[in-house]
């Protein structure tokens, strides 16, 4: 798994680090910290579309890690953790007003984009049009680049419907982003 | 296979050699297609674009971090610290538990002075029985037919009135023996208490004390708070005063060692409690037929713990009762000579039966025993199991409150107990309780026919709260 982050440890390192954090190891738990807070941030920042919702969720995610760390049976770490995030992230939606989910037929958009800032709400809101579940496989694939068995284990569905998730997601946000992208990126 | 399928493989990086082939010759050819692709890429390349932009805020990343590894650290520190504490605790209730134990259901060595008087009241009896002459053997000593140097000039001389009335004694007694096994009570015993505060006191008895006992002439005497029973009135009337007339034959190897009183109400169920109640009542229904002199109630319990608010679980206990509960007795007089030596006055002395209520006896009518109705102390415990359900509803980090409803049965009856108490806990895993009970029962107590009981009190006790995780 690749990120894009500055703090990346290896594999190797990860597990052993995994390891000792269910032993208790502070040390561990700085070195998991280092590594996956910026992904659960970014994670939760897309899924919730709103950067106090997403903190106060990220707080959450690793509050409960540590709350639940002898439940952690010391396999994938980051698989455990995004199970975790997204069971928060899913909480935080159900407790506020449901959000307008995009028909495939009814897109639209309302503002020019001018900057990296624009570029960066319009990404946002085109995400947050998703469905909640297509929204997370998207996340997953595209954002944190977990593999199609990874997305599956973390969302408790199948191998095929991760895949299914994934490319109905992409295709979604292909209408939503047309705008941009051409302004972007122009024909290729 | 259709363009969004290539391009979708084709990012994951999963498409085929063929795929991969035939996708880039419909790119070529379809520029819808192409234009499609282009698309798609695009979009990829904003999300990647997206997905580096995103920086968590690093000042907000190590506030959380140094917070929740403060508080990881704290909680592992006092987890230790606890889990220590509370194996250190769980270690001396068990062992105090234990202790009380052995100090509530050992009858002879600590507890109860009560339970060791009767006990060797029992032992003593055994040993009168087989040193005493049984009373046929001692109806052949009555008869005369006795093998003692000066028996047959003491026979000669007397021996048709003393064996009429040692006939007559002994029939009486045997009849009393009879009548008394047959309600598994004793009232030769149970009237020793007031015989050895009476003028018969000089007769030959037998001392039973919860004192030391100590060996002599084959018997264990004490003395000090002492019983005096005076069983072998059953063989040595009053008209024979001892050795003298009997020379040595009838001189039994029984003992005035002193006299006194029992301390019957001393029981052994008060004491520290751990794990579970004890009960002080303050309105108690039922029992107006019973005069009780004394109640004690103490109960252990097991609960797990099913939620942060629930526990169900086993609780188990007794009380005590003790009571009055009016007893006859023979004494060996007429009713003329009890009121002359005043033995009434004695017997009864909360003239609680009236002088002209001596008799001599409904059952087995004889001149020379006088009937007497006394109250005795008798202890009476009550078992019972109960399964419980509490709830528990925590007010501050130290105070909960907490209901407890039980349904179970005594040795008696049923039984249902409901129980509001607080949960003070100083230091976690160490609770103290204190609340109040409403228990109802149903009970049969000796000198009352069963009946519904109920009764209010005060509850309070100990709980070792453990966690398993």
């Amino acid at each position: 798994m690749k990120g894009f982050d500055e703090h990346i440890y290896d594999e190797e390192q990860l597990r052993i680090a995994s390891e000792d954090f269910r032993r208790g190891s502070a040390e561990a738990f700085h070195i998991l910290y280092q590594h996956y807070s910026p992904k659960v941030y970014r994670f939760c920042l897309r899924m919730l579309g709103n950067r106090e919702k997403a903190e106060d969720a990220f707080q959450e995610v690793f509050t409960k890690v540590f709350e639940n760390a002898r439940t952690f049976r010391g396999e994938n770490f980051g698989a455990w953790l995004f199970t975790i995030a997204r069971h928060i992230c899913l909480n935080a939606i159900r407790l506020e007003k449901p959000y307008q989910n995009v028909e495939e037929n009814s897109l639209h958009y309302s503002y020019v984009v001018s900057d990296d800032i624009g570029m960066r709400d319009f990404v946002q809101k085109a995400i947050m049009q998703l469905p909640v579940s297509l929204r997370e496989a998207l996340i997953l694939r595209e954002y944190e680049e977990y593999s199609y068995e990874e997305i599956a284990k973390i969302l408790g569905i199948g191998l095929s419907l991760a895949k299914i998730r994934v490319h109905r997601a992409r295709l979604l946000l292909k209408k939503l982003l047309e705008p941009i992208a051409k302004e972007y990126y122009g024909n290729r | 296979m259709g363009i969004d399928k290539f391009i979708n493989d084709y990012l994951d990086g999963s498409i085929t050699p063929e795929d991969d082939k035939e996708f880039r010759d419909m790119l070529e050819r379809d520029p819808l297609a192409k234009e499609e692709f282009d698309l798609m890429i695009s979009t990829h390349a904003l999300l990647k674009s997206d997905a580096e932009s995103i920086r968590i805020p690093e000042d907000f990343q190590r506030k959380v971090e140094e917070r929740i590894l403060a508080q990881y650290l704290h909680i592992a520190n006092v987890n230790y610290g606890s889990k220590t504490r509370k194996y250190a605790y769980s270690a001396l209730a068990l062992l105090l538990l234990f202790v009380f134990s052995i100090y509530s259901i050992s009858d002879g060595k600590l507890s109860s002075n009560y339970s060791l008087f009767w006990s060797e009241i029992a032992k003593q009896q055994d040993l009168l029985v087989s040193q005493v002459p049984t009373l046929d053997e001692q109806w052949i000593i009555s008869q005369g037919n006795i093998k003692s140097p000066t028996s047959s000039s003491y026979f000669s001389n007397n021996i048709n009135e003393r064996n009429r009335k040692n006939s007559q004694r002994v029939e009486i007694l045997e009849q009393s023996r009879t009548m008394v096994e047959a309600k598994s009570e004793s009232p030769l015993v149970n009237s020793s208490k007031v015989v050895s505060q009476s003028p018969f006191l000089k007769l030959n008895s037998i001392a039973f004390s919860t004192n030391d006992f100590v060996d002599k002439n084959n018997l264990k005497v004490a003395s000090g708070n002492i019983f005096v029973q005076p069983l072998n009135n059953l063989f040595l009337t009053r008209n024979f005063q001892g050795s003298s007339e009997f020379d040595g034959n009838s001189v039994f190897p029984v003992q005035i060692v002193g006299k006194g009183t029992l301390p019957y109400t001393e029981y052994p169920t008060k004491g520290v409690l751990l794990s579970g109640f004890s009960c002080l009542p303050f309105a108690k229904f039922g029992f107006a037929d019973v005069k009780l002199k004394s109640y004690s109630a103490f109960s252990q319990s097991f609960g797990y713990k099913i939620s942060d608010n629930f526990r169900l679980g086993l609780e188990f206990g007794y009380f005590d009762f003790v009571f009055e509960h009016p007893t006859m007795i023979l004494v060996p007089a007429t009713i003329a000579e009890a009121k002359e030596s005043k033995i009434y006055s004695r017997i009864d002395k909360d003239k609680r039966q009236e002088e002209n209520l001596l008799t001599n006896g409904n059952d087995f009518s004889n001149s020379n025993y006088v009937q007497v109705v006394v109250p005795i102390d008798r202890k009476f415990q009550i078992y019972w199991g109960s399964l419980f359900f509490d709830y528990i509803y925590p007010l501050t980090e130290y105070f909960s409150l907490a209901g407890r409803v039980n349904v179970g049965a005594t040795n008696s009856g049923a039984l249902g107990k409901v129980i509001l108490f607080t949960e003070f806990q100083p230091i976690k895993g160490l609770a103290i309780n204190l609340g109040v009970e409403n228990k109802s029962y149903w009970l049969t107590l000796p000198s009352s026919s069963s009946s519904f009981k109920s009764e209010f009190g005060l509850v309070y006790g100990v709980s070792i709260k453990m966690d398993f995780e």
